[in-house]
């Protein structure tokens, strides 16, 4: 089957194509250069843009489902899905697996990655990605805090046989990136260290996180593996630790590195609360360092739940939780997770802040190409949010509307209501389809040129950027028309992509040997492979390229 | 090697001989489940049918029924992902275990400290062992995968163990599975350093066995409460898990320590996972309504039963061919491991393949943050529970 998509305005930033009007043509499953079409579906007055991705969000594994195991109480209320042919679900920060699929479809969305996978808990973080439809997938899995690791840098192993071992956790989890929490720090809090800066030493490896962070940013590299390491920095949330992150910055000396959830790392000590926006010179190294690229962590107010690998923080922010219960663990000598109930309050100096400087981060990073729309689902809130934070984003009067709403100290310690600049419509599609893709190295996705995957939103113009990018006219995932006005139709697997790296059995003699000793088994019995699609999606894996 | 799914210890690297055998000596549970050579052929009422006979009538049962009930559910995850869809089909209630709820109900009502086992195998220096049902419910190879130091990053390891007559151990301390609360009680007491009250006089005689506990404990730098077997009725279980939960919180504000609950079997963990992810729920679920609704206490299969709360159980196990369904007046379909002896009160017998013997699969270790791929060990010409949900979902009018 054939359709033409005839007449709609595009925005392509992957092939220059801003706002012109033209068709797009999908058949079997992708898009082609011809316009001869079995059905023409007329979409003048419509915007095209290839099918959104998320880059950064908690969507599967351990601990999102411990959070969900937590708080029963976030997920009652009316079931999602029951007047649908499809299946059921719950939940609005912690919603469950189908949903997910669902909700990010219908606000034309078709593709998000899973940024914290404990290699431990792939195979199960494998199993529930089978129940998430709509989207292509991927997960980072999570480095910098096991053992192992540390092991190797502290007795100054060659680069070499890191390099290896992050070949193997890649291939064995399945796992499309790197991710690193707190590099070292996990570890320390498991030898009782409660905070470890940049160049402190795990007192038990007599290693810095410096050292990890090093290691790794030059393994991913070496290895080329297409996404740079996705570091989640030291000092998540404790005020002042803007300098360890322009230190991070400063550290890997010219080497591609991803920071996630800045927004969260972006924080001052000034002012008579101590807190305050240090997004300023945050984006100013961005700008300044062409190899970073970041993602914001934005929050938004509202109930939420706090899941992450740190630990560390997590165990400090345990008296802020609320509702007032919360769940830590350490993980296989790997790493840990914390989930902490939260909720962001629009009248609360630091939450307000900590709204104010995601926007400050957004609009002072100049590169749209190195800047990333994402809430660290559901940390600073659920992803659902995503076409409000366009609007704030795109709509300065919006903005500025909100801002009256709003800690009226936390507004004067901030330079948002100063920021004049409003994101275009290009520049929304750059930072959630055609950069998402480049940095993931997925090339056939995140793009409207021929061979691409013909995952495509199509959204009625409508002053109401919210409104227009909350409804889609039609949703195609794989060429196949799976939302209209809104609402999921149809259900169509994607992939899960991970990047693949053959293992040289001679290379796998001491990992093989740490596993057997302190892990339980041979490194192979720990190799996740198709067994993990066992639901009714039909989903894969698939190699990037 | 092998993974073995018959208790929450996951073992990933059990070895094997080669008829897909394990010696006594390696473990007493897994070398009884994967013996097992039973076969069995599908039956109505306790007479043998064919295949399609048999999933025909079990599907009817469950178009027909107004409420019906999917229990036992020790399956693999692929087997909850089936019953998950039927039960989402035809409005109905799961419900695995009590074990699993006491484990939920604690992390609901305050959270924990958790760790998984081999953070404890590694990183313990401490391990205190709860086993109200004492000695026989401890997992054999416990000491293989979680107490024994031999290749820990430690240098010394303490192991304290309270429960009933654990007399064999050196650091034991004996009580029933009623003491369990007091004697708890009574060691946090004296660790605060305060004054036993006189109702717990008794259970802490001549305190020498406490104050061994006490000495021990303070002494650690990364202390593991292994939670292993019932025992207990589960109010008290619930209570216990809970005094252990809030003394790991306190220990945390000066040092390391983890809970490890470790007593659920029949991929317990893996249900609550599965239920969990699908519906946003631990098991004792329901689809029944206009919303997916979660009841921990009442959800309950036993009770539902009694009371005639539903119409039509479906109960599954595909590793324990012993363990039959409660007693019941309600029509009953049985997916169970080959051999499993169902009488003529059994309206559908359906005989399953088993995960890690007769079949493939995976299952969550009781920690719930690993799971071990289980490898089929000798071929069996019955499907597996998935396929029978398959089939039963495309069977129904």
């Amino acid at each position: 089957m054939r359709i033409k998509l005839k007449g709609g305005t595009i925005y392509d930033p992957a092939h220059q194509r801003n706002g012109e009007v033209g068709d797009v043509v999908m058949a079997d499953g992708v898009i082609v250069d011809e316009s001869v079409c079995d059905e023409e579906i007329d979409v003048t007055d419509h915007i095209i843009m290839a099918g959104g991705i998320d880059i950064h969000s908690h969507i599967a594994g351990g601990k999102l489902n411990i959070a969900r195991m937590l708080l029963p109480e976030l997920h009652s209320g009316d079931c999602h899905d029951r007047d649908t042919a499809f299946r059921l679900g719950s939940g609005e920060a912690t919603m469950t697996s189908f949903a997910t699929g669902y909700r990010y479809a219908e606000m034309g969305f078709t593709a998000a990655f899973e940024p914290a996978m404990i290699p431990a808990n792939a195979r199960q973080t494998h199993c529930e990605l089978d129940d998430v439809p709509l989207l292509d997938k991927g997960c980072y899995a999570v480095m910098g805090n096991d053992d192992f690791l540390l092991q190797l840098i502290s007795r100054k192993a060659s680069q070499q046989e890191i390099n290896n071992y992050v070949a193997f956790i890649l291939e064995s989890s399945k796992a499309l990136a790197i991710k690193v929490v707190n590099p070292g720090g996990i570890n320390a809090f498991k030898f009782n260290q409660r905070s470890l800066d940049l160049d402190e030493k795990n007192h038990h490896y007599d290693i810095t996180p410096r050292d990890v962070l090093l290691t790794l940013t030059r393994a991913v590299h070496e290895l080329g593996v297409p996404h740079p390491l996705h570091l989640h920095g030291c000092n998540l949330g404790i005020p002042g630790n803007v300098q360890s992150t322009l230190k991070t910055i400063d550290a890997v000396s010219g080497l591609p590195l991803h920071l996630t959830h800045v927004q969260f790392h972006s924080y001052g000590d000034e002012g008579d609360r101590n807190f305050s926006s240090a997004a300023a010179p945050i984006a100013e190294a961005v700008n300044a360092n062409k190899n970073i690229t970041i993602d914001v962590g934005q929050i938004m107010f509202g109930q939420t739940v706090t899941i992450s690998a740190d630990i560390m923080h997590q165990h400090g922010a345990r008296g802020l939780a609320s509702p007032k219960k919360s769940f830590c663990m350490d993980i296989e000598c790997q790493g840990g997770c914390g989930a902490v109930p939260f909720r962001y309050r629009d009248r609360h100096f630091v939450n307000a802040l900590q709204w104010l400087i995601g926007l400050e981060l957004f609009l002072l990073v100049e590169d749209p190409w190195r800047v990333f729309l994402t809430t660290d689902h559901p940390n600073g809130a659920p992803f659902t949010c995503y076409p409000h934070l366009m609007r704030l984003l795109m709509d300065r009067s919006f903005r500025a509307d909100v801002m009256e709403t709003l800690s009226p100290a936390a507004v004067k310690a901030s330079i948002l209501p100063s920021l004049e600049r409003e994101y275009s419509l290009y520049e929304i599609a750059i930072m959630t389809r055609a950069a998402p893709a480049r940095i993931l190295g997925l090339s056939h996705l995140g793009h409207l040129g021929a061979t691409a995957q013909a995952d495509v939103a199509v959204y009625r113009k409508e002053s109401d950027c919210e409104q227009m990018f909350a409804s889609p006219r039609y949703v195609f995932k794989k060429g196949q028309l799976v939302v209209r006005d809104g609402t999921v139709v149809d259900s169509v697997a994607g992939s899960t992509h991970y990047a693949s790296f053959a293992l040289e059995r001679q290379d796998m003699k001491d990992i093989d040997a740490y596993y057997r000793n302190h892990l339980g088994s041979s490194y192979e019995e720990a190799m996740v492979g198709d067994e993990v699609f066992c639901g009714f999606e039909g989903s894969g894996f698939a190699k990037a390229s | 090697m092998t993974g073995c799914p018959f208790c929450s210890l996951g073992c990933s690297g059990l070895p094997v001989d080669d008829e897909g055998s394990v010696a006594d000596s390696v473990c007493s549970w897994a070398a009884r489940g994967f013996s097992h050579h039973g076969t069995s052929e599908p039956r109505i009422k306790g007479k043998v049918v064919s295949w399609d006979e048999a999933v025909t009538h079990a599907a009817q049962l469950l178009a027909h029924s107004h409420a019906p009930l999917f229990a036992g559910l020790a399956t693999d995850v692929a087997g909850i992902k089936g019953i998950t869809a039927l039960a989402e089909l035809t409005g109905g209630i799961m419900d695995h275990s009590e074990g699993v709820m006491v484990n939920a109900r604690v992390l609901q009502s305050r959270g924990y400290y958790g760790g998984t086992i081999h953070e404890c195998r590694n990183r313990a220096d401490v391990i205190v062992v709860i086993a109200p049902n004492g000695s026989d419910a401890i997992p054999p190879r416990l000491n293989e995968m979680c107490l024994n130091s031999a290749h820990s990053f430690v240098s010394k390891r303490d192991i304290l163990l309270l429960g009933e007559g654990l007399v064999d151990y050196s650091h034991a301390w004996s009580v029933t599975s009623e003491q369990l609360l007091d004697a708890l009680t009574v060691w946090r007491m004296h660790y605060e350093d305060q004054s036993i009250v006189p109702r717990l006089a008794s259970v802490f005689g001549d305190g020498k066995i406490v104050g061994e506990f006490t000495r021990v404990l303070k002494d650690s730098s990364y202390a593991t409460f292994i939670w292993v077997g019932g025992g207990m009725s589960p109010m008290d279980g619930e209570m216990a898990f809970e005094f252990v939960a809030s003394w790991v919180d306190h220990l945390n504000l000066t040092q390391r320590a983890i809970c490890l609950p470790l007593g659920v079997i029949g991929n317990g963990v893996g249900a609550v996972q599965v239920t969990t992810w699908q519906s946003g729920y631990p098991v004792r679920v329901s689809y029944g309504g206009r919303s997916i609704r979660h009841e921990p206490h009442l959800y309950n299969a036993e009770s539902l039963l009694a009371d005639g709360a539903v119409d039509v159980l479906m109960w599954v196990d595909e590793w324990d061919e012993t363990y039959l369904p409660p007693k019941n007046n309600v029509a009953s379909i049985v997916v169970g491991r080959e051999g499993m002896e169902c009488d003529a009160t059994t309206d559908v017998y359906l005989p399953c393949a088993t995960s890690g013997v007769t079949g493939s699969g995976i299952v969550v270790r009781g920690d719930g943050a690993s799971s071990v791929y289980l490898k089929e060990m000798r071929s069996s010409s019955v499907p597996s529970v998935a396929q029978i949900c398959r089939q039963l979902r495309e069977a129904m009018p």
